[in-house]
Formats: structure tokens, sequence, C-alpha cells
């Protein structure tokens, strides 16, 4: 299998990605899935700056993630794949993109949101999407780097 | 003494702003913090001695986003304040250094939590500031950050007190009820930090590339000292 | 109306060293970059009471990057009220900058300065300091701050050129090779620091069989003490474990 960590993450690529979740995994392609992105050659530039050498970074939009696994796939690479929201990490399931874990680390603070952890807020819909992933048995768990013990939901709750 | 733990407090509290709030100059690393501490109390280079071990075993771990790592410069407080208390009574023999250096490790993990604290303190201060500024007066921006500053600084002031408090009274009261058998004992794990700090250089530099590096130096520069002792 | 004078510019530049200063979870650098802004703000938009308090308003949401990178977007984000308080620009498009920069120059500047230069000025101090404890403290200050306060003052320049200028002192200035390069010379100096350590404690043992034994058990140390770091093990618990045999051992 060619993923090796899923994660929600509103900066997508940052520290805790470059720093500690890329050598904790072995992971050598990072795969972005972002709509906002692909139309935005700026920013993509200074990401891929961010990315050591020697890592794949792949930008693609939400729905293209599926074709762009494959060829993750065919290269035997090892991938992270990153999105910036629930509603895209519940697109990508959707569409056919199975994973049993998902992890999620920033989810800034907004008004009227719920912490969750300090550096994750969630909004009414998150909880839906946790609730939805849940039950098709993805683990969901709030882990922003590896050393953490991370916190899991049940779907019970 | 009560002088010598007043500049402590004042100099910790310096070295925690260092730390997160202001400036980043590397004033907080426990190779400076550990010898200036030493210094203080009576012997700088039992401080450093303490401070060089420190500075490798928590590089690991990087401050990224909302992560906090754990409280070095705590721990290079207690180990200056220790090590120099030790070094003018006990002396600062292989056994007393590796109970000081495994004894810092609880302070960095309470200095962790008290970091989490100010930061959430911290929260209400800024949500002040940001309500004040919008609605009325700007400058609450300025008060608001000023009362971070002074939140952290405070509690950098009280901690290093603490630390450098527990570092002293442990070097004077607890170490020397251990006889030199348990000393000897002791030393024998002394070894295994300085490796453990190098380890934690190597983690956060470790790439395809400077992984033979790694080894390769070490090989070369124990042989060469083997050598040069062989031949003196 | 000309740019913005040279003290205010000074100004924010001085403040920037305080960005950190109100970090919270809620919107963690949000008030200190505000803070540094303000000057720059209160030039731009004298009495103009009502943009004023919107543009401050702007700054004073969700913000966080590494320290020393945040130099850049804080002098591209003063060219940007600039040009808004001159009616050139659409004040959503600071917003948009700061967002889109602020994650990338956070994973750039964490790599390079916390996985990479504070590591490598760490340990060369630490080797330095069996020679004269001064000798390295003042070369972990040295190696450490020329760069960083480099960065923030170009940085900073760079950002007050405008975004291309921003983005093209990023490309120019190499972060992910000298990342790889700072890495380099840190592995290296760490191997020499395990070297010495391992042979002082051989040293003790004497005899050239044994010495050398002690150096590939101190490899082997190094070499499982980094598999446990890898698998996320904090050195905290590592020492507590050696905490504990230590204890065991004087309790028989």
């Amino acid at each position: 299998m060619a993923l090796v960590l899923v994660r929600v993450d509103c900066r997508l690529i940052h520290g805790q990605i470059v720093e500690t979740w890329v050598p904790h995994t072995g992971a050598n392609c990072l795969l972005v899935a972002n709509d906002g992105l692909v139309g935005n050659p700026v920013l993509r530039s200074v990401m891929e700056m961010a990315v050591p050498p020697g890592i794949h970074t792949v930008f693609c939009r939400v729905d293209e993630v599926g074709g762009v696994l494959s060829e993750v796939d065919r290269q035997g690479e090892r991938a992270i794949l990153l999105c910036a929201t629930f509603g895209d990490a519940l697109d990508i399931f959707r569409r056919g993109v199975r994973f049993s874990a998902l992890n999620i680390g920033n989810l800034h603070y907004e008004a009227g949101k719920v912490e969750i952890t300090p550096s994750v807020y969630f909004a009414r819909e998150d909880f839906e999407a946790v609730h939805c992933l849940s039950h098709q048995g993805v683990a969901v768990t709030v882990r922003a780097t590896p050393f953490e013990a991370g916190t899991s939901f049940d779907p019970e709750r | 003494m009560a002088m010598q733990f007043l500049l402590v407090a004042a100099f910790g509290g310096v070295c925690y702003l260092d730390r997160t709030a202001a400036f980043q100059v590397m004033l907080h690393r426990p190779l400076v913090v550990a010898s200036v501490v030493g210094a203080i109390f009576g012997n700088l280079a039992a401080g450093a001695q303490v401070g060089a071990v420190l500075e490798l075993f928590y590089l690991v771990r990087l401050p990224v986003g909302a992560s906090i790592p754990p409280d070095d410069t705590g721990a290079a407080v207690f180990g200056g304040a220790a090590a120099a208390a030790a070094s003018s009574s006990i002396g600062l023999e292989p056994g007393n250094l590796a109970a000081i250096l495994l004894l810092s490790v609880p302070c960095a993990e309470i200095g962790k939590v008290a970091d989490r604290f100010v930061r959430r303190m911290n929260g209400r201060i800024a949500d002040l500031a940001v309500d004040l500024a919008e609605r009325e007066d700007p400058r609450a921006v300025e008060h608001g950050l000023m009362a971070g500053i002074t939140l952290f600084g405070v509690f950098g002031m009280a901690l290093a007190l603490l630390f450098s408090g527990v570092g002293v009274s442990l070097a004077r009261f607890l170490l020397p009820r251990f006889g030199p058998e348990s000393h000897f004992q002791f030393a024998a794990l002394l070894p295994a930090l300085p490796l453990l700090g190098a380890a934690s250089v190597f983690s956060c530099s470790r790439t395809e590339r400077t992984s033979p590096a790694f080894y390769l130096t070490m090989g070369c520069v124990f042989a060469s000292i083997f050598f040069f002792r062989w031949l003196g | 109306m000309g740019g913005i004078p040279l003290h205010v510019r000074r100004k924010v530049w001085l403040r920037q060293f305080l960005l950190q200063g109100c970090w919270n979870y809620e919107g963690m650098q949000n008030v200190g970059f505000a803070y540094s802004i303000l000057p720059a703000l209160r030039d731009r938009y004298e009495g103009r009471p009502e943009e004023f308090s919107r543009a401050l308003k702007r700054h004073l949401e969700f913000f966080n990057t590494h320290p020393a990178m945040a130099a850049v977007i804080l002098g591209a984000a003063i060219r940007l009220e600039e040009r808004v308080a001159g009616g050139e620009a659409d004040p959503r498009a600071i917003g948009t900058f700061k967002v889109g920069l602020m994650g990338s120059l956070g994973a750039i500047g964490d790599s390079y300065f916390w996985g990479a230069l504070k590591p490598m000025a760490s340990v060369a101090g630490a080797i330095l300091a069996f020679v004269h404890p001064l000798l390295g403290i003042a070369t972990l200050l040295i190696l450490y701050n020329a760069v960083h306060l480099a960065v923030r003052y170009r940085g900073f320049a760079a950002g007050m050129g405008g975004e291309e200028s921003a983005v093209r002192f990023l490309k120019e200035a190499g972060f992910a090779r000298e990342t790889e390069n700072r890495k380099m010379v840190a592995a290296i100096l760490g191997g020499a620091y395990a070297g010495v350590i391992a042979s002082h404690t051989a040293f003790r043992f004497g005899g050239a069989w044994l010495e050398l034994g002690v150096f590939l058990l101190a490899a082997l140390a190094v070499h499982l003490i980094t598999v446990l770091f890898r698998k996320a093990v904090s050195p905290s618990e590592v020492l507590l474990l050696l905490l504990i045999v230590g204890m065991l051992i004087l309790w028989q």
C-alpha cells in the first residue's frame, strides 16, 4: 500500500510534517490534495521550497487523488496524503480512496468552533464527518506530532 | 545566598523570555544557562560540564507549531545550580554528575507543563486585547502583548527560583548521603548520557547522506585519539 | 504620499522580536503580529480611524509561522498595506498572502533553524566547551545568530520590496539546500562528539580489544537510541528509564 499516512491539516505542508512525520513514517512522497493551491503557482512554489530534496511533492485537485495515488503506487513510493479540511478527506474517501486511519493535525480556531485539543477546533460539520468516517471503519486520531500520545474518537460519542 | 537566588531569578526570567516570547537569540540554551547559573553559585566550569551534556538531549524535539518540547532551560537551571553546589562540597565526580543529569529530567517535564499553562493564560489576555482593540482602543494590542510578556517573564523567574532551589538543596542534602560505592555505580551510567545527546543530534540531522558521515566521523575520531595515545 | 518613513520601519523591525510575546493557542502569534505592524498602520492611516480599525482587525486574525521567517511576511504585509492605503490594492489580498505564506515559511524555518542550524550550533558549542566553556558559549551564540539576524534583516528588506521580491529572496537564499548542508555539518560534528565520548570511556578500560568493544557498544547504543527516537520515544522517557535502572542498582 502506497499510503503511509492520511492527514487533515489546514496548514498542509509545514514543520510538523517535514521534520517529524516524514522521518517517522519513512515517506518519500507528499501528496497535497487542495483545489485552491492548484491554481496558485506562487504559493505552490513557496510550499515546495519547504520540502527536503529527495521527497517527491505532488499537488492535485481533490477529485484527482485516486488517479494520482495509483501512479504513486506504480512508482513504489510511500506517500503522505494531506488535505486541508474534513470535507476534502470525506470527499476523497467517497471517491473510492480507502484508508483505515485518519490523522488530524491542526484545525485552527474560529468563532463557534469547539476545542478538541489546543491546536484542533471542530465545527459542527467536522463532527458529522468524523461520525461518517468512523462508521465506515476509519480510526480518527488527533495527533499533531508522533511524539504525542494522540486522542482518538470512538463513533458512539 | 539570597543575593545569588535573586540573580538566578533575574537571569532565569530573561532566559525564559528568550525561549519563546522574545528574541530567540539562543540565550536559553542549556550550555549558556547552566554555565551562567553555575557561575552565580561559584563554579562556571561545573555548570558548563552539565550544560554541555544537557544542550544536546532534547534537540530532537523541535518546537514546531503548537507542540511544546521539554523545558531544557529549566533543566539547565537545576543542573547548573546543583553542579556548582556539589563541586564546592562533595566534589563533582562522575557519579554525582550522572545523578544530577538524570534528575534534571523531571524539571524539564514540569517546565513543559508550566509553559503550556502560561500559553493558556495568554489565550485570555489575547481574547481581551483583541476585543478591546477592535471596539475601542488600538493600544490594547500593545498592552496585551506587554501583559503576555510579563506573564512569561514572571513564570520564568518563578521556575528559575524553584529549580535552582531544588538543585542546591539536592546537592547539599541528598547527594552526600550516598556512599562512594553507589557513586561508582551511578558513574557507570554517565557515558550513556552524552551518547544520548549525540543520538539526538544525529536524529534531527539524519538524511540518507548524513548517516554514513556520522558513523564514519565517529570511527575516525575514535581511531585517531587511540592512535595518538598509543604514540605518546 | 511618500513611503513609510525610516523610523517607522525601524520600529516595526525591532518590534518583530516580540512576535511571540502573547503566544496563545487560539490565535497563536496574532497579537504579536498586530503589535509589530501597528506603527506602520498608524503612519498609513493617520486621520482615517475607520480604515485604521479595519486594518488592525485584519492583522489580529490567526497567525503562526517560524519567528525568524515572520520578518519576510511582515515586510511584505507593510508593503501591501501601503498599496491598500493608497487605493492600489484589494485589502483581501493581505489576508490571502499571509495565510498562504505562513504555513510554508513555518515549514522552511522549522527545518532550517530548529532542524539544522540549532543542532549544528549546539553541538559545535558542546564540543568547544571541552576546551573552554566561554569558547563554547560564544561559538553557539555566534554560529546561530549570524544567520538568524541576517535572515530577520534581509528577509524584512526583501518583503518590503513586494511579494515578488519576497519570493525571490526565498528562492535565492536556497533554504532547502542550506538545510541539507547544515544537517551534514551537524551530523559530522555529532559523530566527532560521539567519538570523543566513546574514546574517553574506552580509555578507562585499557587494552586494544576491550577499547574496540567499547566503541562498537557506543555506536550500537547511538543507533538504538536513534531508532527509538524515530519510533517517537521522547528523550525524557529514555532518561527516566536510565534513572530507574540507576535507582535499582542502588537498591541492591
